[in-house]
């Protein structure tokens, strides 16, 4: 399912560095740093979105997207980076890497997160349509 | 014996048997005189038999005519494109790839270039995405202007191998977009005067969602190209500036040939060479460049195999760009 996550500020995240911090992970997972070329240093998986308040920002996600595992891969700064995950969706996550070759990303979309459609973000502002011919 | 120009019986008379007269076959030249051929030759094909009287001559010229139509590049006969985009070759002059991949195993990246044919290069593509999926991450511009349509975040690249098998149309490779987000984004604007003329080969499957082919826009003026917008299985080409300027027509889902002409102050489109009735506009959004949707919204659900941007008025030589293109891409006009 294709959908939007706004991701929230943390600490001293921002909304921005945090959704660009999470889609920079995922990408990590199957090609984790130690095995990546130049051309893979700025790689992510999904698009970040930002809203016209310039303080929001959204992960543009497909749930039904598959991410490959390395065997190299690590979760420790997902983990730290989803701080909405629960413990037994750690480990659920933590399952994944360590046992699944690849998974679908909805599979470790958290449980208390919710994934927006495109009218919710219309209605929500992030799309206006100022720049758009009707 | 008979001489056919361009398919034309132009002269008629008696043939030269080599099997009595002991003269060698020459090409080039005649062997059993002085005057030889000045020029160029690029095939000869020599049968045994009466190809004429059988009816072979229809496909044979055909077949000979096909190949050359296809490996003659179309920017070689059609100059002065702003950008162009195929999974063909399509200028003698380009020496790049024809688009970058990246497997889906473990986000390696490859350059995929042409085959001796001037044809997407499937061999090199299978051999490096083995038995997975391979992704388009960069669709080189065969024009010279580097106007490279590039998607950077993997779950919206749009995918070329699937299972390790090439995602072909009509028998020929194929971009496919997931409808959902896939999108590749164009770095700049591609026009710099008001005439313009786009032609594409992709299908856009859905009969009501909306969907973008690709929508091009500066500050002040959109072109754009989708499907949907103003009833059910329709396509339109839009030119706005300040209000729409839009044709279009009813369209089947099916792989086509979709070609946008603004020229003398007026906007037309054509689906397979026809020209639309209709006013169906469509979207587009300024300041933005996209192939595959407009710009975050309005995905194409499909597939596209070319795209030729020509920053100039085209008419004159539309039906002769359109049918190179249908010619390769196996589409009727």
């Amino acid at each position: 399912m294709n959908g939007y996550i706004i991701v929230l500020p943390e600490g001293t995240l921002t909304s921005e560095h945090r959704a660009k911090a999470i889609t920079r992970e995922l990408y990590n997972i199957t090609a984790p740093l130690v095995t990546q070329e130049p051309y893979q240093k700025d790689g992510t998986v999904f698009g970040v979105i930002e809203h016209p308040d310039g303080i929001q920002f959204a992960l543009q996600v497909d749930t039904e997207y598959n991410i490959p595992v390395s065997p190299l891969a690590t979760l420790e700064k997902l983990i730290t980076l989803m701080l909405e995950l629960s413990e037994v969706e750690i480990r659920q996550l933590s399952s994944y890497v360590l046992n699944a070759q690849s998974f679908p990303f909805g599979a470790i979309v958290p449980s208390t997160t919710t994934v927006r459609d495109q009218a919710y973000m219309i209605e929500h502002g992030w799309f206006p349509n100022e720049n758009e011919i009707d | 014996m008979k001489s056919t120009l361009n398919g034309v019986v132009t002269a008629t008379g008696n043939g030269k048997t080599f099997s009595t007269n002991g003269l060698d076959l020459a090409v080039g030249g005649s062997s059993y005189s002085t005057v030889q051929f000045r020029g160029n030759l690029s095939e000869a094909i020599l049968f045994g038999v009466d190809k004429y009287t059988s009816g072979d001559i229809a496909s044979i010229r055909e077949n000979v005519g096909d190949y050359f139509t296809q490996n003659t590049p179309l920017l070689d006969t059609y100059s002065g494109a702003a950008a162009a985009y195929s999974l063909r070759k399509l200028s003698s002059s380009y020496s790049g790839s024809a688009i970058r991949v990246r497997r889906s195993s473990d986000n390696t990246e490859q350059d995929i270039g042409f085959n001796v044919f001037g044809e997407l290069d499937t061999v090199s593509l299978l051999a490096f995405a083995g038995t997975g999926d391979a992704f388009v991450k960069t669709w080189y511009c065969q024009s010279g202007n580097s106007n490279d349509a590039t998607q950077t975040a993997t779950g919206s690249q749009p995918k070329i191998v699937s299972s390790g098998a090439v995602i072909v149309e009509n028998g020929k490779p194929a971009v496919q977009f997931d409808g959902t987000d896939d999108e590749l984004s164009v770095s700049s604007y591609p026009f710099s005067q008001s005439d313009i003329y786009i032609a594409s080969i992709g299908k856009h499957t859905d009969t009501t969602t909306e969907g973008n082919l690709y929508s091009f826009g500066n500050a002040s003026t959109i072109y754009a190209l989708g499907f949907n917008r103003d009833a059910a299985s329709t396509y339109s080409a839009t030119r706005f500036l300040g209000a729409h300027e839009a044709q279009g027509d009813s369209y089947n889902q099916t792989q086509s040939l979709f070609s946008q002409l603004y020229a003398s102050s007026t906007t037309s489109a054509y689906l397979d060479g026809v020209q639309g009735t209709q006013s169906y506009t469509c979207r587009g959004r300024f300041n933005s460049n996209s192939i595959g949707g407009r710009d975050g919204l309005y995905f194409l659900n499909g597939n596209i195999q070319e795209i030729v941007i020509y920053d100039s008025d085209q008419s004159a030589n539309r039906t002769n760009i359109e049918s190179n293109i249908a010619t390769f891409y196996d589409i009727t006009l």
